[in-house]
C-alpha cells in the first residue's frame, strides 16, 4: 500500500479530491471505451489497495479475496460510470466498501476478527507479528472504536483519502465525517472505548 | 473563547473555520497547543503504522483476480438475457393468472347464480369483460415488468412477446365465448337495473 506523507494537521480542512495525471485519465478513459488491457492496468494498480482496505475492514483472508475479485468484477462490468477526472481509487474503495457490506449483512454481522486468534500455537513469526501488532496504533483503533470510526479514520489516515473523499466513500457527508474522525481522535488520545 | 469549552472549542472547528481571534487563542493556549500536538502525533503514527500493517495477496492472487475479470466479461450479456427470459415468464405466468382467475369467477359465479347471471348478461357485457381483461393484463404486464416495453423494443425477443400475447388474448376469448354467458334465450326477461 503506498502511504503519501502528507502531514494534514488535526481537523485541518482537507483540500478536494486530487486530480488524476493525464496518464491516469487516459487510461481509465480507455477502460471505460472498452480496452480490457487498460482496466487490467487498473486491476494491477489498484488490486492492492483494494485488498489491504478489505483486510482491514474484514480480518478474514478469504473473504478479504473474494471481496476484492466482487469489487473488480463490478468495477468493470460498471466501468462507464466513473469519472476518468477523479481518483479512481474512491470508486473502486466505495464498491470494496458496499460489497463488503452486503456481504456480511446476509451472512453475520460486520465485525472484527482479531487475525491472532485465528491459530491456537502460533509461529514464532506470527508471535513476532502478533506483538508488532499489538504496538501498533491500529491494533489499538481496532479495540477500542466503533467500526464506522475505524473505518472512517483507515480512510482519512491509511489510505490518505481526503475528508471529501472518505465521506463520498462511505456515503456520508462531510461534517460527519469530520465529526467521527474528532470522535475517533478522542477515543484514541484518551485510550477509552467506545463500549 | 473565553467562556466556551475546550471540547467545544475543538468541536466548532470541525463545522467552521477559526476566527482570526480563535486562531489567536490556540496560537497562546498552552492546552490547545497540547491538544494538537498530541493530535499531530496520532496522525503521524497512524500514518507510519499503517504501511507496517499493509496486507498483501498471496503472488497468484493478482492472475486469479484477472481471471475471474474475464470470466465476468460475458455475464452482463447472459444476465439481460436472463432478464429478458424472466421478463417473459412474468407476462405469461400474469396473463395466465388473469385467465384463471376469470375461469374461477365465471364457475363460481355460474354455482352461486346461474340462472340470474345466464338469464341476464349478453354478448356486449362479454365483450366488455373480455376487454377489461385484456386491459388489465396489459396493466399487469406494465405493473410487473415496468421497462418492459422499452426492454423488448427493437429486440428479436419483442416477437415472441407478442405471439405470446396473442396466444393469451385468445384463450381469454375461448375463455369467454365457451364459459361467459350467452345472449338471452328468445323470451328471457331483461335484466333490470
Amino acid at each position: 500500500m503506498t502511504a503519501p506523507s502528507s502531514a494534514r494537521s488535526a481537523d485541518e480542512p482537507a483540500p478536494a479530491g486530487a486530480v488524476p495525471s493525464p496518464e491516469h485519465a487516459a487510461v481509465v478513459r480507455a477502460a471505460i471505451g472498452g480496452d480490457a488491457r487498460a482496466f487490467e492496468q487498473i486491476v494491477g494498480a489498484y488490486h492492492r489497495r483494494v485488498f489491504n482496505f478489505l483486510q482491514q475492514m474484514t480480518r478474514q483472508r478469504e473473504d478479504t479475496e473474494d471481496l476484492t475479485q466482487q469489487t473488480f468484477i463490478k468495477a468493470y462490468q460498471h466501468i462507464e460510470r466513473v469519472d476518468p477526472e477523479r481518483p479512481i481509487i474512491n470508486w473502486l474503495l466505495t464498491i470494496a466498501r458496499r460489497t463488503a457490506l452486503n456481504h456480511f449483512r446476509s451472512a453475520r454481522k460486520w465485525e472484527f476478527v482479531p487475525a491472532d486468534l485465528a491459530s491456537s500455537e502460533p509461529s514464532p513469526a506470527a508471535q513476532l507479528e502478533v506483538q508488532d501488532r499489538a504496538d501498533n496504533l491500529w491494533a489499538r483503533a481496532r479495540r477500542i472504536l466503533p467500526q464506522r470510526e475505524f473505518e472512517a479514520l483507515w480512510l482519512r489516515f491509511a489510505e490518505e483519502r481526503s475528508t471529501e473523499e472518505t465521506a463520498e466513500i462511505m456515503g456520508l457527508t462531510q461534517i460527519h465525517v469530520k465529526v467521527i474522525v474528532h470522535r475517533a481522535r478522542q477515543r484514541m488520545l484518551k485510550g477509552e472505548s467506545a463500549s | 473563547m473565553k467562556t466556551s469549552s475546550p471540547r467545544a472549542r475543538l468541536f466548532c472547528r470541525i463545522v467552521r473555520p477559526w476566527s482570526s481571534e480563535e486562531s489567536a487563542h490556540v496560537a497562546a493556549c498552552a492546552d490547545c497547543q497540547r491538544f494538537f500536538a498530541a493530535s499531530r502525533s496520532l496522525e503521524s503514527g497512524l500514518r507510519r503504522d499503517a504501511s507496517r500493517l499493509a496486507s498483501e495477496p498471496d503472488a497468484g492472487f493478482e492472475q486469479r483476480l484477472l481471471n475471474a475479470v474475464r470470466r465476468a466479461e460475458a455475464a452482463p450479456a447472459r444476465e439481460e438475457s436472463s432478464w429478458h427470459r424472466s421478463g417473459l415468464w412474468l407476462a405469461g405466468a400474469a396473463l395466465a393468472a388473469v385467465a384463471c382467475g376469470v375461469f374461477v369467477i365465471q364457475r363460481e359465479s355460474g354455482k352461486l347464480g346461474q340462472t340470474e347471471i345466464a338469464g341476464g348478461a349478453t354478448a356486449a357485457d362479454a365483450a366488455v369483460i373480455v376487454d377489461a381483461v385484456q386491459s388489465l393484463s396489459d396493466r399487469l404486464v406494465e405493473t410487473v415488468i415496468p421497462s418492459a416495453g422499452a426492454m423488448v423494443a427493437d429486440n428479436p425477443l419483442q416477437r415472441e412477446l407478442d405471439s405470446l400475447q396473442t396466444d393469451a388474448r385468445s384463450a381469454l376469448r375461448f375463455l369467454a365465448m365457451n364459459f361467459l354467458p350467452t345472449a338471452p334465450a328468445a323470451g328471457a326477461q331483461p335484466r333490470s337495473g
